[in-house]
């Protein structure tokens, strides 16, 4: 869709509206793996972004969806049909039409004292946007 | 009363036994210190690129990750690009006070401008209510650091001496005590 932003002089910028499922097993220490929640990792800060190419900026990310996963919760994501829980607005109109979004899983791992590395999930999908603005109001 | 008088009296026996050149001397020697503590902090400047290498966080807004009074280590070196997750902390034009949050949108252009949006992991909002009137952006010049490293509980210390005045005088009446009177 394209619809007013109030960030900028353009009055109108691209929304884009993602559903997605994730999978994903963070290492729970069975089946021989080490556990990556090892004695000094607190949490890990997990988010699917999106990275894509405009004409008005050469590399933009947006944060669709993030989850806190503490020490000691289920290690096993399983969430279907996902809506972005941030509206992922362009800085323009570069949705429409735009045939490579990337969606990557990374996270930051927390520990309780030292380094807060940041860890891009080695999956990664390409979505393209469709050519035409929708019409129909429904999300 | 009396017990406290007494010793009030050998301390001060303490002080008159020490000439004046000895009494330059541990004034020197406290400026040394001063000195190097001084000059250890630049050095943590130049390498990590930032003008404030550590911070203490002040608020809730990173929970759990961060709590008040964790200590930071930052760095802010160029060649760093801003990305989505990284922890930033940053500056709002006009106010002193140094906000940790994380990036949450980034727009770059072919020459390496950059805007960027920010969230506090435990806020429900992200940080545009926060910005200057009108800033809906941050900028590459409003970072301090990115956050590199952690160390919980330490910082509590230097919000107890912001807090409590009374508190950091007397943690500083009493290091300056123990370097002048120290014999070594």
């Amino acid at each position: 869709k394209n619809v007013e932003d109030f960030t900028g002089p353009r009055e109108r910028s691209d929304l884009g509206f993602v559903t997605f499922d994730i999978t994903a097993d963070i290492l729970n220490g069975k089946n021989d793996f080490p556990s990556i929640f090892d004695w000094n990792v607190k949490q890990l800060f997990l988010y699917l972004s999106a990275e894509y190419s405009t004409k008005n900026n050469a590399l933009n990310q947006v944060v669709l969806w993030d989850k806190i996963m503490l020490r000691g919760d289920n290690p096993r994501l399983s969430l279907k049909d996902m809506k972005s829980k941030y509206f992922f607005f362009d800085d323009g109109n570069g949705l429409k039409g735009n045939r490579n979004i990337t969606l990557t899983l990374s996270w930051n791992v927390v520990p309780n004292a030292g380094i807060l590395p940041l860890v891009t999930g080695s999956g990664h999908v390409s979505v393209p946007f469709p050519d035409t603005y929708e019409t129909t109001k429904s999300y | 009363a009396a017990a406290a008088a007494m010793l009030s009296l050998d301390f001060l026996d303490d002080v008159r036994r020490m000439n004046k050149r000895q009494l330059y001397y541990q004034v020197l020697n406290f400026g040394m210190i001063v000195s190097s503590a001084l000059m250890i902090w630049k050095g943590l400047m130049v390498v990590t690129g930032s003008e404030s290498p550590i911070v203490v966080v002040l608020s809730g807004s990173m929970e759990p990750a961060f709590h008040r009074g964790d200590l930071l280590f930052l760095t802010n070196r160029i060649e760093d690009p801003i990305r989505v997750g990284e922890i930033v902390v940053f500056r709002i034009e006009g106010r002193e006070i140094p906000i940790v949050h994380r990036v949450l949108k980034i727009h770059e252009k072919q020459n390496g401008d950059i805007k960027f949006l920010t969230k506090g992991d435990n806020n429900a909002v992200d940080d545009r209510g926060l910005y200057k009137r009108g800033q809906h952006w941050l900028e590459k010049k409003d970072v301090v650091g990115r956050a590199r490293g952690f160390v919980p509980y330490i910082g509590i210390v230097t919000i107890l001496m912001n807090d409590y005045p009374k508190f950091k005088y007397a943690v500083l009446f009493l290091l300056g005590l123990f370097v002048l009177v120290h014999r070594e």
